[in-house]
């Protein structure tokens, strides 16, 4: 249900958008399991008797939905999860109680759409 | 008997000395703690909209918490609009309108860390920060409809996280609750029902406070009472008086006491 709102509430901001000739970028900000998702966790998962394929696509679901959406509300879409997994190892991105962007978090998602908007500009 | 009194005041006392310690997860759901300061001084930052929360002016230092870095958060009005937002200079023209939850507000990093101030640096351009924790699809409709036509930017951005696909299911009884008094209004001039929003003024506010009484009491000083509920998943508490909440249910040992458990890595299942 919440998914079938969140297209609702879309289509209106692009209507809103487009009467007034403004492009709308939706851009997708992945929780810590999709960016932190691997063979280990994969293999935790297994151990708890969860299907890691299954897991896997549950992950990828949510990114994939959005960008069907733009599509259908001529929406540009973007995606952080690949600049965030890029930078993963490198300093935690998101806080480990509170699941906020850690300030490396939040130079992990601007640099990858910083590049994507100077592509649109 | 006397020994257990004596045991359940010392468990207790303990907490009280050193409320670091507390379980985070009763930190947040009891207020109490260092996380859970903090989000009672989040309260400062809000003001009630019959359809949601808003930003109001405000000013809140977060200092000592166990995660974050130390940080002042300042609202700023945007013109002369009914409009607060994160943003140190809040003047346009804007180039894009930056908006969605507690992601793109920047919870728990200082105002130059977020990801909007770091495009703002690197490109150049002029970017109004309206995210806003708490905040879904619903909300940000609602700022467009409201604000799109004055603010007139040349992009609009919406930052989506994994949590808004689900947000907007748990607010649909107020949601509804406020058409339908839109809808009075229209007909009737009189309103026949008061939004449930419209009784809100913060997020968290009624997190510890919705139960009377001893049980209230209970909920803010005992962390034997918080760890009774939390295993036997009784009461609820509630955010933005729209959402019931329990414990969650992921719980073992490691999430129970994490800091004393918890090193080498993140395990998030």
């Amino acid at each position: 249900m919440g998914r079938t709102i969140l297209e609702r509430d879309i289509a209106a901001m692009s209507e809103l958008t487009r009467k007034r000739k403004i492009p709308l970028i939706l851009v997708y900000v992945p929780c810590r399991e999709q960016v932190y998702f691997d063979a280990r966790m994969a293999a935790e998962m297994k151990d708890i008797g969860i299907d890691p394929a299954f897991a896997s696509r549950l992950v990828g679901h949510a990114s994939q939905d959005l960008s069907a959406i733009a599509a259908r509300h001529q929406a540009l879409f973007y995606d952080m999860t690949p600049d965030l997994r890029k930078k993963r190892d490198e300093a935690p991105l998101y806080f480990y109680y509170d699941r906020h962007f850690t300030p490396a978090g939040h130079a992990a998602a601007a640099e990858g759409f910083v590049h994507f908007l100077r592509l649109h500009s | 008997m006397i020994g257990l009194a004596e045991g359940v005041l010392l468990f207790e006392l303990l907490f009280v000395c050193f409320p670091q310690y507390i379980p985070v997860t009763i930190q947040v759901m009891a207020l109490r703690g260092p996380f859970g300061e903090c989000l009672e001084k989040y309260k400062a930052l809000y003001r009630p909209d019959r359809y949601s929360c808003l930003l109001k002016q405000a000013h809140v230092n977060i200092r000592h918490h166990p995660e974050f870095p130390p940080h002042s958060i300042q609202t700023n009005q945007v013109g002369t609009l009914d409009l607060w937002a994160r943003d140190a200079n809040p003047k346009g023209p804007w180039d894009i309108l930056a908006t969605g939850d507690s992601f793109v507000f920047g919870y728990g990093v200082p105002e130059n860390d977020t990801f909007v101030s770091r495009i703002e640096r690197a490109t150049g351009l002029n970017i109004l920060n309206t995210g806003t924790p708490y905040w879904s699809s619903g909300e940000v409709r609602h700022l467009l409809e409201l604000f799109l036509k004055p603010l007139h930017p040349k992009k609009v951005v919406y930052f989506i996280y994994a949590n808004d696909f689900s947000d907007e299911a748990y607010k649909l009884p107020a949601r509804a609750a406020y058409d339908q008094y839109l809808a009075d209004l229209v007909q009737t001039g009189i309103a026949s029902t008061t939004p449930k929003m419209s009784a809100v003024s913060s997020p968290g506010e009624n997190r510890s406070g919705s139960h009377k009484g001893m049980r209230a009491w209970l909920s803010r000083h005992s962390v034997l009472y918080e760890l009774i509920k939390m295993v036997f998943k009784l009461g609820d508490y509630h955010s933005l008086g729209i959402r019931k909440m329990s414990y969650p249910t992921r719980q073992g040992p490691m999430g129970l006491w994490p800091s004393f458990f918890k090193r080498g890595g993140p395990r998030f299942f």
